[in-house]
């Protein structure tokens, strides 16, 4: 285990951890809207785009320049909430 | 200390670390913790959105043989990447831990699963869960 200044790395994790709060909140509208879907956000957390596979979504995000952590977020939202892994 | 909690749309407990791949500075991502899984996966959406690898290296089809390692679960066998990896933990007081092990990179038809924390990190650990309370701890052996 070390020490070190981490301020930097802690702001990182919090605002992906706020981000994931954020998705955690308003799921149930989400999925309302975008069933089955991977749904992209900006940092104000509107949707930009949502397809209903990942390798579509990526390159819709490619072709406007946005960037996957700097620019958007992306989940996939679904109402099947159970998995046998 | 680490602490996680319990995801409200999935009922199940997660934990946060920062993941470090072979040319990728390390990036948060959430783990699914699954005491069930002999090894530890990062599936297709974190791979791309988080650690921004293009969707094309999820393919089975770009990996060589000596990297690409066949995983059976209860849905079949799956084919998965195997690569160095660097967890770093952040413990609740802000201080490091950080572990050297393997991750597989799951194909790009793990899409829409999360990343699995498996027993070869959770080993590592004491684990409390209680979804009552929201409590997911991991601590230091």
């Amino acid at each position: 285990m070390v020490t070190r200044d981490v301020s930097e790395e802690l702001r990182e994790l919090e605002e992906a951890k706020a981000t994931w709060r954020w998705w955690e909140e308003h799921y149930e509208e989400l999925l309302a809207q975008y069933p089955e879907q991977f749904v992209a956000i900006n940092k104000d957390r509107e949707v930009v785009a949502s397809f209903h596979c990942l390798p579509d979504l990526s390159d819709a995000m490619d072709a406007k320049g946005l960037a996957f952590g700097k620019d958007v977020d992306a989940e996939f939202i679904t109402a099947n909430r159970h998995w046998r892994l | 200390m680490i602490s996680g909690y319990f995801s409200a749309r999935w009922g199940c407990p997660f934990v946060w670390t920062r993941l470090a791949i072979p040319g990728r500075p390390p990036q948060p991502v959430p783990f699914l913790i699954d005491t069930g899984s002999s090894t530890s996966i990062v599936h297709a959406k974190d791979a791309r959105v988080r650690l921004n690898l293009a969707t094309d290296a999820m393919e089975p089809a770009a990996w060589t043989p000596e990297e690409t390692v066949r995983r059976r679960g209860v849905a079949g066998v799956a084919l998965s990447r195997q690569m160095e990896a660097t967890f770093e933990f952040t413990h609740d007081d802000g201080s490091l831990q950080t572990i050297a092990e393997t991750i597989e990179l799951g194909a790009v038809d793990s899409q829409q699963l999360p990343s699995l924390m498996g027993w070869d990190l959770l080993r590592r650990f004491r684990i409390e869960l209680e979804q009552g309370t929201g409590t997911v701890t991991l601590l230091p052996q």
